[in-house]
């Protein structure tokens, strides 16, 4: 027994000075995360605080020292360390060792731990309890997606707000910069967590929905590092008419979310918290029984989440075939970066037209900006999902001809795109004089916005008429949301006149001159020619 | 001229499925009350599961508690059911609407009709630990 002891005491006052102090202090900080598949959130597992701020307090709370704990949630003090202090963590990072992150409630308030310590203990671990774990799984989702866009960019992200309390139920956004309400705390992500308590059968809470968060993440990205035209608000899924810079922006987000766990599975990163494929989109909801599915979708395969055939994943409109496209792109090179040197190119920051996902294929489309991908080896990606970024078979007829013919009840389907430049269709129309005619463009696709010019010789001098939209700015918005439809037919364009000769007379159909801000420049269109009488 | 900071908000995508309970007719005598479910989807489908659960005691007297539905993108099907309310009125009337392909949940939405109008709000539970402003900023944990 005695022989036991002597070999002790030195190992006990090399943590602690023989006097009761201590000179060093270790331990580990553990927060519990939720896992999640295509049933909800599944089982709660611990997981290490990674790269959060640590203080050593005195008993009266004065600040002696700090750190930050390293990837496996371990942190060290060396000094002299009194015998009664506080340790308290915070989901803070400054940037100083990892990307600069902090979670706070709505009011600013940062989210923070502590544990009063009174006694001598030689490692003191510091288990999160399930109130504070939520603000802890935020700051490591960051601090993971932080870390990809380290690596892909070479340099750190710029701070990031994360804003999120029990009871918030404004949803989960990206704010770019201060505004009241919705924004109140300023730029930063808002997270989503209804506690309705017994007045709902489920609430929606995102802290825990990963997925969610770094679709948010990708937002943050964009509007720092990149170039992000959409006006935000609500979107679906499964609409196909949006307006495009809105489809753009929000299947960026989609595919952002899948690009980071697909990374985060490659390193082994046991921060990911699901087993199903990096593409699959998970939102949950919670009810008094336990969890439950809001959202399961896996942007590689949309057909899967249908239930009748549809076009429902189609068109520039689609967030999902934005998604869809990039997910595709991104498994061709297994990374980002060619992509990402697109997303930040001059030409993609400074480009006048807005940033929709023809903007994407216009940067694959330039050798110059090193993204290392083949027009060939791309189009098919576009095409499955009805992006038809290619000339139509009409090609070229940008200059009047009487061969050119659009004959009466004759339809046509064309795209407004050509590899040199801008497209111009010119359609010659048989007429004979004193009948009234009809020429029309709709069944618009892919954010097209036709403009239409009636000439009465080949030589299109002089214009009898022209049309940009049929419909009135009242048909273009979306009821669900009060949002801007970009594949709408009230885009479309028509001209009836009466003929004053037998002959010919000549149409031209191209991109509308004055467009709005959330149309294509290309997109698809149909054209034909109706007697009206007598 | 100054600088003019616009702040755009970029949302989640939105759930899919709304589901809304409406009492027809306040509980009368007899403790029958007309439900409505009203139900909308984004998309078209033929794949809407709706169950619709009482609390013990209630009896339903009209209409399906578990239907599939043929839904329109965008167009709100009603479900029209009659109940008797159980005596004493507790409880809750819950709906599920979920869009399932093969055996997985695509989306779920749900909603709750409490059955006790005099019922007032509880909080969850009270949080088990001391929470506490320093004053500084901090939203604080404190550990036992």
């Amino acid at each position: 027994m005695k022989s036991r002891w002597i070999v002790l005491l030195p190992c006990l006052c090399a943590l602690m000075a023989c006097d009761g102090r201590r000179n060093s202090l270790v331990g580990q900080i553990h927060y519990q995360d939720w896992l999640y598949d295509q049933t909800g959130l599944t089982r709660r597992q611990a997981k290490p605080v990674r790269f959060a701020l640590v203080d050593l307090l005195d008993a009266d709370g004065r600040r002696l020292a700090s750190t930050h704990t390293d990837g496996a949630g371990r942190y060290r003090f060396e000094g002299d360390i009194p015998l009664r202090f506080s340790l308290r963590v915070l989901a803070r990072q400054d940037g100083s060792m990892a990307p600069a992150v902090t979670v706070q409630d709505l009011r600013g308030d940062v989210y923070a731990v502590t544990r009063n310590v009174d006694r001598f203990e030689p490692v003191i671990d510091i288990a999160l309890p399930a109130e504070a774990s939520a603000a802890f799984n935020l700051f490591d989702v960051y601090q993971a997606a932080g870390a990809y866009f380290s690596e892909l960019s070479g340099r750190p992200p710029q701070p990031l707000m994360v804003f999120w309390q029990p009871g918030n139920v404004d949803g989960t956004y990206y704010c770019s910069a201060f505004a009241n309400p919705g924004c109140v705390g300023g730029a930063g992500i808002y997270v989503l967590s209804e506690r309705n308590g017994e007045s709902s059968l489920y609430d929606d809470r995102d802290e825990y929905d990963d997925d969610v968060l770094l679709h948010e993440y990708g937002h943050f990205l964009f509007a720092r590092y990149s170039r992000d035209d959409s006006p935000g608000g609500c979107h679906s899924l499964e609409a196909n008419d949006q307006d495009l810079t809105l489809a753009w922006s929000e299947g960026w987000g989609n595919f952002f979310s899948a690009a980071v766990k697909s990374w985060m599975r490659a390193r082994g990163d046991s921060a990911l918290s699901s087993s199903l494929p990096a593409s699959h989109y998970i939102d949950t909801v919670q009810s008094a029984s336990g969890s439950d599915i809001g959202i399961s979708f896996d942007f590689a395969d949309p057909e899967r989440n249908l239930v009748q055939a549809s076009d429902r994943y189609f068109y520039a409109g689609s967030e999902v075939a934005v998604a869809n496209v990039l997910w595709r792109l991104f498994e061709q090179q297994n990374t980002l970066a060619g992509l990402w040197r697109i997303f930040t190119a001059p030409a993609w920051r400074e480009r006048s037209a807005p940033i929709t996902v023809e903007a994407l294929w216009d940067g694959l489309r330039d050798p110059y900006l090193g993204h290392g991908y083949s027009t060939a080896a791309v189009l098919p990606i576009f095409q499955a999902r009805g992006l038809d970024y290619t000339e139509d078979g009409y090609e070229p007829d940008d200059s009047a001809s009487s061969d050119r013919l659009l004959q009466l009840q004759q339809i046509e389907s064309h795209t407004l795109y050509r590899e040199a430049g801008a497209d111009r269709d010119i359609f010659a129309i048989p007429v004979s004089a004193n009948v009234r005619y009809r020429v029309a463009t709709g069944k618009l696709r892919n954010g097209a916005d036709t403009q239409m010019w009636l000439y009465e010789n080949p030589g299109l001098e002089r214009v009898l008429a022209t049309n940009d939209n049929l419909g009135n700015d009242n048909m273009l918005v979306d009821e669900r949301c009060g949002r801007r439809l970009a594949t709408t037919d009230a885009l479309a364009s028509a001209i009836e006149f009466t003929a004053f000769q037998d002959g010919l007379y000549y149409i031209a159909v191209a991109t509308s001159t004055q467009p709005f801000g959330f149309t294509g420049r290309y997109g698809g269109y149909q054209i034909s020619l109706t007697r009206l009488g007598p | 001229m100054g600088l003019v900071l616009v702040a755009t908000a970029w949302a989640k995508p939105m759930m899919p499925l709304s589901l809304v309970l409406e009492a027809r007719q306040v509980p009368v005598a007899g403790n029958i009350l007309d439900l409505v479910v009203r139900v909308r989807s984004h998309l078209d489908t033929d794949r809407l599961e709706l169950r619709v659960s009482l609390p013990p005691g209630a009896q339903l007297l009209a209409g399906e508690q578990e239907q599939t539905l043929s839904v329109r993108a965008h167009q709100w099907q009603r479900v029209d059911l009659r109940i008797r309310l159980p005596d004493p009125l507790e409880g809750y009337i819950d709906a599920v609407a979920r869009i399932r392909q093969g055996e997985e949940t695509r989306y779920t939405a749900g909603a709750r009709f409490a059955l006790e109008p005099t019922r007032s709000k509880q909080h969850i539970a009270p949080p088990a630990l001391r929470r506490q402003r320093d004053g500084q900023g901090i939203r604080e944990f404190v550990l036992p």
